[in-house]
């Protein structure tokens, strides 16, 4: 070896000598630390992207040293300035060891040359898998402006996001049971550039529908697939954004808000007249077996003026797969008027066990309403519970279960008290929720830091949406829309 | 003769640099103000990175350094002059290592007329020159390096380079460079290197769509809109004339004299048409309303007066914000029928909805939201157009304005949220910080004058309007508020505007006892009250206020008249130029 190769081999071993630092006799700290994003006790599925994070408060700290160690095998030992960056393969196989089990973590900080360690917390790793990826709309706030709203898709083994189509007002996805061959949006527009659709994917094909007609009292809105993909339950509205005085700075209402049913295979709609009086039935869902629909219910209001009086009920009907008709009996699963609040998006678990809704002071759009938690109604002992265990002080909503019913997602916004975000949280078989956590990202603070987009309407996908967003586009752009049927 | 020559060159460049710098120093600079703070660039690695990450990112990184320095006027006058230097040299630098300089000498200031263009000015000039530049080095390179294999792969890589970080403008020039070479080694019999450079150009022609398209999922009009960001297909298609004409023309076999002139000829005219066409197409009105948004921003509100009483407002926002500053320096009440178009004078909020996500009306409505107290309504306007940009161009005024809003209405969270990404800033970190200093401190909130004001209005109800129900808002906030002149004017305005006297008589009792003029009663409202006096058909005696005699005469004279189906608009026009009751009388 050469003279010059020395050299490199001792710059090399000062920078890597450089770049670690050790914990010395570090004050022990009868706290836990406060994180960036909060992973302190949380929950996780095994296939998680690496849950990276730094200390909430960095003030005068200048180095930060973590260990993991998992309560059946392996370990991590991060040492950094700043953000804690996990090396993914070792993510992978630390949580994958340690399925079922619980990693201790152990966070020390310097500051002022001082070395101080919290107590340790816990990252539960549930045996229970997650879906693929979450899909959702990223929108900015505003009252009418479109900004850079569109449908996005996230793979939680990962941090990139992925976008479905944007470009306009994309909104309400919703897919079959987690299923991305079999799902719908719609994509509002006033006619330029192209005119408003809502779009119906089943495998590769995408149908594009006109779904107003003169015997219907407005467009598709909120929809849930029936697990057989033949119907979607559609809602139809008229929501409307306003500005209130004060509160909120931006609320919504419905002028009106009928319930029926979409025949996909004979692109013909199912009226029934009980389901289209001057009574709101809104944000309607099936059963996971398909023989239940339940929707919202509230008598009619005088709107706008009393729109703060809308309070929905939880109602159920029975349907017949069969001739895609409504039964006769309808029956009230939880009355919230009683108690001044209001059901929105009722969402039922995959395996038939609970059924999942935001209750808020009034009125569907729960996003808007500060007040909104979510609620557990169990199907087998009829009984609602708010989700203590998961809500804050702040909105929780638009929520929805994964394909297997071991996890949730909503939105919230509880991190800075109005730019939602997504999270996550398990269920256990006696029905209690583990603490949620945030959708991971690659350096969290700096990301969510930067943007001032929403999340909303998030919902699993068990695998990615098949069709590319040029191919999406194509057919948006294409022109043709499907005129939808009312059958008599 | 070659010093005189250069003398005479440098000459002609500084000539255009100290008109540049006096047209954006004395006049265009509201513009440069409200543009500068539409450029958020935040000092962040994942925020270059992510700009890095895709086709022309660099280019706009580099343009949204420069565009912030616009909000200081000199330092943006200098920038500019320098970058169009800049830019004009390197396209005749380009030219004589043709060896046709001359020929390139007047076209090369046609990019001048790109100036006038508002898409272009922000982003197009800074992304044009850095691409120039840029690209000038690679071609300097490709000339300069013995033709090796070496060449080659360093014109391969360089050229892949500069496509992903410039986007479009380098697209145009360097193929046009290319095809010089071509032409290079056909003329020398060189054809597979002349093959070669073909390749070079068709891979990067399809690679540059391509990678982007697959990639990004991005149709081709999105890819040619993310290559020309902000400068539009017009930049691409000057540069192109600029450089396809000369270049015909030069390699006309033989040049002579008669060519030589009819060139210059044909590129004169180009240019005086493209400068005319530049000019004619400066929006003036424009440019005074960036004035007003500067202005208004500082609280300089009398210069807002000056402003539109030396150049009459004629955009409806405009007309919002030279009343609010008539308001602020108290002149509301006598000047407010004075001086602009009649269609417009009496809008107190911009009534056109189409315009909603638009720089004007956001900022006028949004700043007489503010300085009115209406949290909600300022709040909106602000958001409303950050929330219609790109994630990245939020507006760094109105941002401040949110964060004032927020503070004041007690949303620390959000606030601070916003105060974070301000801190990233270049120029905005330090009143971030200052800022900061508002946060979870009500205590402080109530000491600052500003802040204490907004947050001492309240409403005592809350309600679901719209924009055409300004007077249900301002009355609702009026209510609570009886000592607030601005909203008691504000309110009172509206309702003369529905020409409901019988409301103004009402809601004027109502502030009569809280507002006070020392001048007496300002001679519109004195209008208003006596003719609702004589309309209702109550004596003229038993007024309770001071109206005028001559007024009062006056008003029993225009009473009858009207009644008798008598033109009166040709008295009052007359007796009282822009007043109420010329409004009252005009249909």
């Amino acid at each position: 070896m050469n003279k010059f190769s020395h050299y490199i081999l001792l710059f090399l071993f000062l920078f890597l000598t450089a770049c670690t630092e050790r914990v010395v006799d570090a004050t022990q700290l009868n706290e836990k630390p406060v994180l960036y994003p909060d992973y302190v006790d949380v929950t996780v599925p095994y296939n998680i992207a690496p849950l990276n994070f730094q200390l909430n408060d960095m003030e005068g700290v200048d180095w930060v040293d973590v260990v993991l160690k998992g309560s059946c095998s392996g370990d991590i030992h991060i040492s950094t300035r700043r953000l804690v960056d996990f090396d993914k393969q070792e993510w992978n196989e630390l949580v994958n060891k340690n399925k079922g089990g619980e990693i201790v973590v152990t966070l020390s900080f310097r500051k002022a040359d001082k070395w101080y360690s919290y107590k340790p917390f816990k990252i539960y790793v549930s045996g229970d898998k997650i879906d693929h990826s979450v899909v959702y709309r990223r929108i900015q706030y505003g009252y009418e402006a479109v900004g850079e709203i569109g449908l996005y898709e996230t793979r939680l083994d990962g941090y990139n996001d992925r976008v479905i189509i944007k470009g306009g007002c994309f909104n309400c996805h919703t897919s079959n049971q987690c299923n991305p061959k079999q799902s719908m949006w719609h994509y509002r527009s006033s006619g330029v550039p192209a005119p408003g659709a809502t779009a119906v994917i089943t495998g590769d094909s995408v149908v594009m529908l006109d779904t107003k007609t003169n015997e219907t009292s407005g467009g598709f809105v909120y929809g849930y697939w029936h697990p057989s993909g033949r119907y979607i339950a559609y809602a139809l509205t008229g929501p409307r954004c306003f500005i209130p005085l004060c509160q909120e700075p931006v609320d919504e209402y419905d002028h009106f808000a009928d319930l029926v049913i979409y025949d996909v295979k004979a692109n013909e709609i199912i009226k029934d007249e009980r389901f289209t009086t001057r009574d709101f039935f809104n944000a309607p869902a099936f059963s996971p077996d398909g023989k239940t629909l339940y929707f919202s219910y509230s008598k009619n209001k005088y709107m706008p003026v009393n729109y703060k009086e809308l309070d929905y009920d939880l109602l159920s009907v029975s349907f017949d797969e069969k001739t895609g008709k409504l039964g006769d009996k309808v029956d009230t699963l939880f009355r919230a008027s009683t108690m001044g609040k209001s059901v929105s998006f009722a969402r039922p678990s995959y395996d038939g066990k609970y059924i999942l809704f935001a209750l808020c002071g009034y009125g569907m759009l729960s996003v808007y309403n500060k007040d909104s938690d979510l609620w557990l109604y169990d199907v087998r002992k009829k009984k609602a519970r708010a989700l203590t265990e998961v809500n804050t002080d702040e909105s929780e909503s638009f929520h929805n279960w994964s394909s297997t019913s071991k996890w949730i997602v909503f939105s919230s916004r509880r991190d800075d008290g109005f730019y939602a975000r997504l999270y996550f949280a398990h269920i256990d078989s006696k029905g209690r929720f583990s603490k949620p956590f945030m959708l991971p990202k690659k350096d969290p603070k700096t990301f969510y830091g930067d943007f001032t987009g929403i999340y909303s309407v998030p919902e699993f996908a068990t695998a990615p949406t098949p069709l590319s967003r040029r191919e999406i586009k194509a057919r948006l752009f294409e022109g043709g829309r499907k005129k939808v049927r009312v059958r008599h | 003769m070659k010093n005189r020559t250069q003398v005479f060159e440098w000459a002609s460049t500084l000539i255009v640099a100290v008109i540049i710098f006096c047209f954006f120093y004395f006049y265009a600079w509201g513009g440069m103000y409200c543009y500068g703070n539409e450029e958020l660039f935040l000092l962040s690695t994942d925020y270059f990175l992510r700009y890095l990450s895709y086709p022309s990112g660099f280019l706009q990184l580099a343009a949204k350094l420069f565009a912030q320095f616009l909000i200081f006027r000199f330092v943006g006058a200098t920038m500019f002059s320098l970058l169009i230097i800049l830019l004009q040299r390197s396209v005749w630098k380009v030219a004589s290592v043709f060896k046709r300089k001359h020929i390139y000498y007047l076209l090369s200031f046609i990019i001048l007329d790109l100036f006038f263009f508002d898409n272009v000015i922000v982003r197009g000039y800074p992304m044009l020159t850095v691409g120039c530049v840029l690209n000038y080095f690679v071609f300097l390179l490709a000339v300069k390096v013995k033709e090796t294999k070496t060449r080659y792969c360093i014109e391969s890589v360089l050229l892949f380079l500069m496509y992903w970080l410039t986007g479009g403008v380098f697209f145009v020039l360097a193929t046009l460079l290319i095809a010089y070479e071509v032409r290079y080694y056909l003329l020398r019999k060189m054809y597979y290197e002349a093959l070669f450079c073909l390749v070079i150009i068709i891979f990067n022609t399809l690679l540059y769509p391509c990678i982007a398209s697959y990639y990004f999922e991005w149709n081709f009009s999105e890819v040619a809109m993310f290559a020309n960001v902000g400068s539009g297909p017009s930049v691409i298609f000057y540069l192109s004339l600029a450089s396809v004409l000369p270049l015909v023309i030069a390699y006309i076999p033989k040049l002579n004299f008669v060519n030589d002139v009819l060139l210059h000829c044909v590129q004169l005219l180009l240019v005086v048409v493209y400068v005319c066409f530049g000019v004619n197409s400066i929006n003036r009105e424009l440019e005074y309303l960036y004035r007003d948004v500067y202005f208004a921003s500082n609280n300089q509100w009398e210069s807002i007066c000056e402003n539109a009483k030396d150049h009459k407002p004629d955009y409806m926002s405009r007309c919002v914000i030279r009343n609010i500053a008539l308001q602020k320096c108290g002149k509301m009440v006598d000047e407010f029928y004075k001086d602009v178009p009649s269609n417009y004078r009496l809008f107190l909020f911009p009534q056109d909805d189409m315009q909603r996500a638009s720089f004007s009306f956001c900022a006028s409505t949004g700043i007489v939201a503010y300085e009115l107290g209406l949290e909600n309504l300022a709040l909106e306007y602000f958001t409303e157009y950050n929330a219609s940009q790109l994630v990245d161009n939020l507006n760094v005024l109105f941002l401040k304005y949110q964060v004032k809003v927020l503070i004041a209405r007690g949303d620390y969270k959000v606030a601070n949220k916003l105060l974070n990404i301000l801190k990233k800033t270049l120029f905005h970190r330090k009143w971030a910080c200052e800022m900061s200093e508002f946060l979870y401190n009500d205590k402080k909130v109530m000491q600052n004058e500003e802040l204490a004001k907004f947050r001492k209005m309240k409403y005592p109800e809350n309600l679901v309007y719209s924009m055409i129900e300004t007077d249900v808002v301002l009355y609702t906030l009026y209510k609570s508020n009886l000592n607030n002149k601005a909203l008691y004017e504000y309110l009172l305005f509206e309702i003369l505007r529905h020409r409901d006297l019988r409301d103004f008589a009402i809601v004027y009792d109502l502030g009569s006892k809280y507002i006070e003029y020392p001048k007496g009663i300002p001679l519109n409202f004195q209008q208003a009250l006596s003719l609702y006096w004589v309309m209702a058909g109550k004596s003229l005696d038993e007024i309770p206020y001071y109206i005028e005699t001559q007024v009062l005469q006056d008003c029993l004279r225009i009473y009858y008249g009207s009644k008798h189906n008598e033109n009166v608009l040709p008295f009052v026009k007359k007796k009282y130029p822009g007043t109420f009751w010329v409004y009252y009388f005009n249909n």
